[in-house]
């Protein structure tokens, strides 16, 4: 199968699996998930690998509303997440297939970082389904693990520079 | 410098969107769609480093013939690993890489090819066989790296520039006949002198003197009964030869093509000179003057060469003002054989002085019109005109001071305009008696 028909695929899925559950509001989701879609669509036949990340935000930003339809949790969501980045891997190869240069990351390392995510993905959410005493105390350390997710990444990254 | 891709910037857009909204909006689910952005970008963070590489080239020698295989060796080495590198390699041109052994498909003409490749331990090597297309003296091979982390979040991206000393000798063309100089020097050769004494060829016969060794009585002569005769021989010689090249950028359209069949001449003449043990100088004409004195030793041909290689590198966009070439580039008596394409005044001019200094001459003109394309316009047919005629009072004028002249059509053999040059030599011998 070529990669361009594996993102074909690989993008209705994530399109599709938000408006699987109960909502009233399917054409809203698939109308975000198709404008998705479609700038990954133009990053590719452009060559922009630049609005892949924004295509990826629109997907994301699908699947986020999605969630105020539901009440429970959504334990398909590791699995969305790596899909999503499988599809941001593709999308982002095809765009960059004119650049001079590797353009792609490794697809062994790519995989295996796709299942550890998928793996700390549903620890997230079991140690949230855990009926555990003093929940906000949990839920406030897990806000701050992720307050210093981001503030790890920023200080990566301007040490890098 | 390494640089961040879009890819970082989507992974950091997503990471930061997905962390901070599920915390905002209470759903873990976000941060576990976000998670594999997260992790890519940690361990991206983490493992990535700038190379910073170096490169060096070497060939397998230093000098070479015209179409010659040549193995160029790169060899990049950085501090650290990189686990994916990109090499663009450019050739100067002149020199190309050789498809059927080349580690990667060839482009640009044989010029450029890309290269994806790990370097693990510090360092590749590239192995290139380069063929040699074009005489020249080359040094600068174009690299261009890039080079990438495992996840395509860092690109660094340089473009280095490699030193190869690499010399390419023009081919050399077996002449089937040489010109000889009017007169030679005492130095043993192929050449007979017009004098009499030492040799194999015969001269002529004069009358026994008294001290006249008796092994060259010709016995059936005085046999005749006429008195005692002996033979006479031409001693065998070597001569002094001077190769005028003119390398002078007068024509903008051509001024390649011409250098190489002067060049390609000037490096027939010189072996086949140096073979029949003739002393054989250079100079070259129309940028920088550059001489070397008539010598006879074989190093002599590579001297000659090593300048011939270099006379690219001499040359200027015009000659600025008369050409005057000194004494001691000159020895007296030597014959002095110019190939140029005779557009250059200053260099014109320069071979009209030689000829008034009272050097035996001949001029090769590389027929430099026939490369032109006619002009379609009827204004520059007629500046054309005016411009063949022009250069036909030059040949005439030459041919009036005793210079033999002929022109050689580039889709000839130089052997063709040498040999009519040979021909004018004789004749023009023969009405001075």
């Amino acid at each position: 199968m070529s990669q361009a028909a594996a993102g074909l695929l690989l993008a209705a899925a994530v399109v599709a699996y938000p408006v699987l559950g109960p909502t009233s509001l399917r054409g809203l989701y698939v109308f975000i998930g198709v404008i998705g879609v479609a700038a990954l669509m133009v990053a590719v036949l452009a060559s922009v690998p630049g609005l892949v990340g924004l295509g990826l935000l629109i997907l994301f930003s699908e699947f986020a509303a999605s969630l105020v339809a539901r009440d429970q949790l959504d334990w398909g969501a590791p699995l969305y997440g790596a899909a999503l980045l499988l599809l941001g891997e593709l999308a982002h190869g095809l765009a960059a297939r004119n650049l001079p240069g590797p353009v792609g990351a490794e697809p062994v390392r790519t995989l295996v970082v796709a299942a550890l995510a998928t793996a700390s993905g549903y620890v997230v959410l079991a140690l949230v389904a855990l009926p555990v005493p003093h929940g906000e105390l949990l839920l406030a350390v897990g806000a701050g693990v992720a307050a210093a997710l981001v503030l790890g990444l920023a200080g990566l990254t301007r040490a890098r520079r | 410098m390494s640089r961040t891709t879009a890819r970082f910037g989507g992974y950091a857009l997503l990471s930061v969107v997905g962390l901070l909204g599920g915390v905002a909006l209470g759903r873990p689910e976000l941060v576990a769609v976000a998670a594999p952005a997260v992790l890519i970008l940690g361990f991206g963070l983490l493992g990535a480093q700038t190379p910073a590489p170096q490169v060096s080239i070497s060939a397998d020698r230093r000098r070479a013939l015209e179409g010659e295989l040549v193995d160029v060796e790169i060899v990049i080495t950085a501090e650290r690993a990189i686990p994916r590198l990109h090499l663009s390699i450019a050739l100067p041109a002149g020199l190309t890489i050789d498809e059927e052994e080349a580690p990667t498909a060839v482009r640009a003409g044989g010029r450029e090819i890309e290269l994806l490749t790990p370097l693990v331990d510090g360092e590749v090597a590239v192995r290139l066989p380069v063929r040699c297309q074009r005489w020249g003296a080359y040094r600068r091979v174009g690299i261009e790296l890039t080079a990438s982390d495992f996840f395509g979040l860092f690109r660094y991206a340089a473009a280095l520039s490699g030193v190869v000393s690499l010399k390419v000798f023009p081919a050399e063309n077996l002449l089937a006949r040489l010109l000889a100089p009017v007169e030679t020097q005492l130095g043993l050769g192929e050449l007979l002198s017009r004098r009499r004494g030492d040799g194999l060829e015969f001269a002529e016969l004069r009358s026994y003197a008294p001290g006249d060794d008796r092994r060259r009585i010709n016995w059936r002569a005085s046999a005749r009964g006429r008195g005692v005769w002996v033979n006479e021989h031409h001693p065998d010689r070597n001569g002094d030869v001077v190769l005028l090249i003119d390398s002078s950028r007068a024509s903008r359209a051509t001024d390649e093509e011409v250098l190489d069949l002067a060049v390609s001449a000037a490096a027939s003449l010189a072996s086949g000179h140096l073979g029949r043990r003739d002393r054989v100088g250079l100079i070259v004409l129309g940028g920088r003057l550059v001489w070397i004195r008539p010598r006879m030793a074989s190093a002599q041909r590579y001297q000659i060469l090593d300048v011939l290689t270099d006379s690219r590198r001499f040359r200027r966009p015009e000659t600025a003002g008369a050409i005057r070439v000194p004494y001691r580039a000159l020895p007296p008596q030597s014959l002095v054989v110019g190939v140029s394409p005779m557009l250059d005044q200053a260099v014109v001019a320069a071979f009209g002085d030689l000829r008034g200094r009272g050097f035996d001459m001949a001029i090769v003109e590389i027929a430099s019109e026939e490369l032109t394309p006619v002009p379609i316009s009827e204004e520059g047919r007629l500046a054309r005109r005016i411009w063949l005629l022009e250069r036909d009072r030059v040949r005439r004028r030459f041919a009036r001071s005793g210079v033999a002249f002929a022109r050689w059509n580039p889709e000839d053999p130089f052997d063709y305009a040498l040999g009519e040059v040979a021909s004018l030599r004789r004749s023009m011998m023969r009405s001075r008696g």
